[in-house]
């Protein structure tokens, strides 16, 4: 081929070659580390979906709506009821109604007045079958409103979990806007909270800006808070190390060394109330034995997945994780014994074959490294599984369906019914485990409000549940974030819910 | 001219309604229950049975698909069952952000390609040739997710000269467009100098030559010209595998697009959103291949539509 005379085009091409290094090197192009006092950003792998807080039981809306809404009663850290619009609250010795003292001089961001009637109308509304919660507020009957200060919330059974009911989702919402703006009123986000709703745009950002008029002073230091979904675990981990984000919820676990040698970032570690465990299907050989179920319980390296898997979280060994009301602290980790395991198995009877072991892709951090060590485990003891990580919907459908012999889930939540009662009680899982005296108590739980009281029936529940239950439990997990070292005051509940109302940059 | 256009159009109709048909089975025959996804994980049957009522989702599929085609032909696609808001409306929101994404990989790609392609070409056998040809082939051998995330660390986190992710000016740009048009880089930069070096060796070139034409005008006047024919087909071609790999790239940048919105909508069993944005992007992939056939009338005298 002829070189011909390529002076121009070399030209031509170094013209270009510059003018391409010239747009490339435009530098920095106004990236700052966005260290402002005033305006944080802070993010976790979830996206916001429906704006109903009583539609919905996202966490992150959870999150958010605890800075834009207020609920009669919170939770503080450590798990204690605290008073937030309503002052104070009793109980009528039946147990149907509780009487709510409400905070005066409430007022929602658009100037309405925060009212028994808000009350009413947020609780009332509930009873809409179609609402997602509308299930935690089946036994409501009315709310009673003598006067502006006062509700009085009337059940047909007595609700042990009603404190709990009350929590992060139940935002109260005012009926005067309700019933100005229609049927989709709540997607204005009107609250009383310490933050007011300024822009979502999906799947992008969502931006709330302090409410100067709120009732708690001193108000929150920092002024503005811009939530982004960042789903990606490594796209996030960058954005905080950039300062783009000040703080980044849902931290892999294989991350921490890294963020912890960043002199400007700090890692959180909180044990939440979300305990790993296997379901098994106690119909069916050989769990339909409790030899069967124990066999399991005995085969499982608890420590060591902790240790060498999760690195962090500790094993656990009931239904109530500690720190909750319930906790039964009598009860200790199954201990890591093959061999007894394998005698068990046989006093079961059982004569080999494969078990069906479904785990949902992606739920959980290393689902697919846990439930393969555990798989590992259950062959040294005899127990072939046929291990299947599934699509999450997959997964649903079939673990609802029964169709498994074991399956792998967690469960969050705040009080002890949650967990108790659809899984165990209504069995909804399709576990096939009956014990008429295990379930007797937690209807008893369910019904009972003193709290004291709760307490110690379903302590009395997990004695038995320890023994023959039809869970196994694993490891409590522990939620991790990673955040700039100047954020201080940051709040995480073991709900997994944090709090920024009060935080600030220093 | 037109009559040919109005044709396409109409035949893209058609498209579209198979393209409905298809995601609609898919997405049903998928394992999955949308009302129980709707529900917390661990809500009683009677609950989930009762959403599923609500939503019209325990009739039969041809009841369900027949209800839909209604409603779309009268240009609803249904309410998204997460957002709770019309499916149409939350993917219009996201669709600015995957058309300026799609077309900055798409300019990024042809300008570095093309110029790459002559020069391979032109010097070739030279190290502008084997640079080239390099980069051709890591871009091509190079799976996008990992491009993303080396781009981050590297131009985000190490140097700071981009945004890691999000969307805003044209910084946010840069990266997520270097990572989706790499690929399309790599192929037309080969496809260019395959076909510049086929063309230089042709007598109208050797024509051009010996009249005296420089050699940038016989490169740039004449042979460019005769690439673009079979440039502008492969870019029609892969404007889909570009479309596609926008899922993955907005999810690695955090870019507000509607490939994320669709993965996130699968993965909830959200079937009026899947649907709805499956058939508007399928959509816009139709538009885009209509015009660049129309487009080829221009590049090519010789092409008549009629």
């Amino acid at each position: 081929m002829r070189s011909g005379d390529l002076g121009m085009t070399r030209r031509d091409v170094l013209k270009l070659g510059a003018a391409g290094m010239a747009a490339a090197g435009l530098g920095p192009l106004g990236c700052s580390r966005g260290d402002s006092k005033d305006q944080v950003a802070v993010s976790r792998p979830e996206e916001l979906q429906k704006l109903d807080a009583s539609d919905q039981y996202n966490l992150v809306n959870y999150t958010l709506n605890l800075h834009l809404f207020d609920t009669l009663v919170e939770m503080d850290e450590s798990g204690k009821y605290v008073p937030s619009l309503a002052e104070a609250w009793e109980t009528s010795p039946d147990g149907l109604a509780w009487t709510f003292k409400l905070r005066k001089g409430v007022k929602f961001h658009n100037g309405d007045r925060f009212t028994s009637k808000s009350v009413k109308f947020t609780l009332e509304r509930m009873k809409d079958r179609k609402l997602a919660r509308s299930n935690f507020w089946t036994e409501l009957d009315t709310v009673d409103t003598p006067d502006d200060s006062t509700a009085i919330v009337r059940t047909l059974k007595p609700v042990g979990p009603m404190l709990a009911n009350l929590i992060t989702p139940t935002a109260m919402y005012s009926e005067k806007q309700a019933e100005k703006d229609g049927p989709t009123f709540y997607e204005k986000l009107i609250g009383t909270g310490p933050y007011k709703f300024v822009e979502w745009k999906k799947s992008e950002k969502f931006v709330m800006d302090l409410f100067p008029d709120h009732w708690r002073q001193p108000l929150p230091k920092i002024k503005q808070i811009t939530y982004r979904p960042i789903m990606e675990d490594s796209t996030r981990m960058s954005d905080l190390r950039t300062g783009a984000l000040a703080m980044a919820d849902t931290v892999p676990p294989d991350q921490v060394k890294v963020l912890q040698g960043d002199d400007k970032l700090q890692v959180l570690r909180v044990m939440a109330w979300d305990q790993l465990y296997l379901g098994l299907k106690c119909d069916q050989s050989p769990f339909d034995k409790v030899e069967g179920r124990q066999a399991l319980n005995y085969a499982i390296d608890r420590q060591g997945i902790v240790d060498k898997i999760m690195e962090g979280g500790r094993p656990a060994s009931a239904i109530v994780p500690q720190g909750m009301i319930g906790y039964a602290d009598n009860l200790k980790p199954y201990a890591y014994d093959p061999e007894k395991a394998k005698s068990l198995l046989a006093a079961a009877g059982w004569k080999g074959g494969k078990l069906r072991f479904i785990a949902p892709q992606g739920w959980y951090p290393k689902i697919k490294e846990v439930t393969e060590a555990i798989a590992s485990q259950f062959k040294a003891v005899g127990m072939d599984t046929d291990l299947t990580v599934m699509e999450g919907a997959a997964f649903t459908k079939a673990r609802g369906a029964g169709e498994y012999n074991i399956y792998i889930t967690g469960g969050a939540s705040w009080d002890p019914d949650t967990m108790l009662d659809q899984r165990v009680r209504n069995d909804i899982f399709k576990s096939g485990y009956k014990n008429q005296k295990v379930f007797d108590l937690i209807l008893e739980g369910r019904t009972t409000v003193d709290q004291a009281k709760r307490g110690e029936i379903y302590k009395a529940a997990q004695d038995i549940l320890y023994v023959e239950g039809p869970m196994a439990w694993l490891f409590q997990m522990e939620a991790i974030y990673g955040m700039k070292k100047s954020l201080k005051g940051f709040i995480a509940y073991p709900f997994k819910v944090w709090d920024l109302r009060k935080a600030e940059i220093v | 001219m037109v009559a040919y256009v109005l044709r396409r159009l109409l035949l893209s109709v058609l498209v579209l309604f198979g393209v409905s048909v298809v995601v609609f089975s898919l997405i049903h025959f998928a394992p999955g229950d949308p009302a129980r996804l709707l529900l917390p994980d661990g809500a009683l049957e009677e609950d989930v049975a009762f959403v599923r009522k609500a939503l019209g989702l325990d009739q039969p599929l041809y009841v369900q698909y027949k209800v839909f085609i209604t409603h779309a032909l009268q240009g609803d696609l249904g309410q998204s069952l997460y957002y709770k808001q019309p499916a149409l409306g939350i993917i219009l929101e996201h669709l600015p952000a995957t058309i300026e994404l799609t077309f900055a990989a798409l300019v990024f790609s042809l300008l570095v390609a093309v110029p790459m392609g002559i020069l391979s070409a032109v010097r070739r056998d030279t190290v502008w040739d084997y640079l080239g040809m390099g980069l051709a082939t890591i871009g091509q051998a190079t799976p996008v997710y990992w491009l993303g995330l080396m781009l981050i660390l590297f131009f985000a986190v190490q140097l700071r000269w981009m945004p890691a992710s999000g969307r805003g000016g044209v910084e946010y740009l840069i990266l997520p467009a270097i990572t989706l048009g790499a690929p399309l880089m790599a192929l037309v930069t080969r496809l260019v100098r395959s076909g510049m070096l086929d063309l230089l060796g042709e007598d109208y070139i050797r024509t051009a030559r010996a009249k005296g034409v420089a050699e940038w005008g016989v490169v740039l006047r004449h042979a460019l010209r005769n690439i673009m024919i079979p440039l502008v087909t492969v870019v029609g071609l892969q404007f889909g595998a570009l479309l596609g790999g926008a899922v993955i790239t907005e999810t690695v940048f955090a870019w507000p697009g509607v490939g994320r919105l669709v993965v996130d909508a699968i993965t909830a069993r959200d079937y009026p959103l899947v649907q709805a944005a499956t058939l508007l992007v399928s959509g816009y992939f139709v538009l885009i291949n209509l015009v660049l056939d129309v487009l080829y009338v221009y590049l090519d005298p010789r092409v008549r539509y009629s």
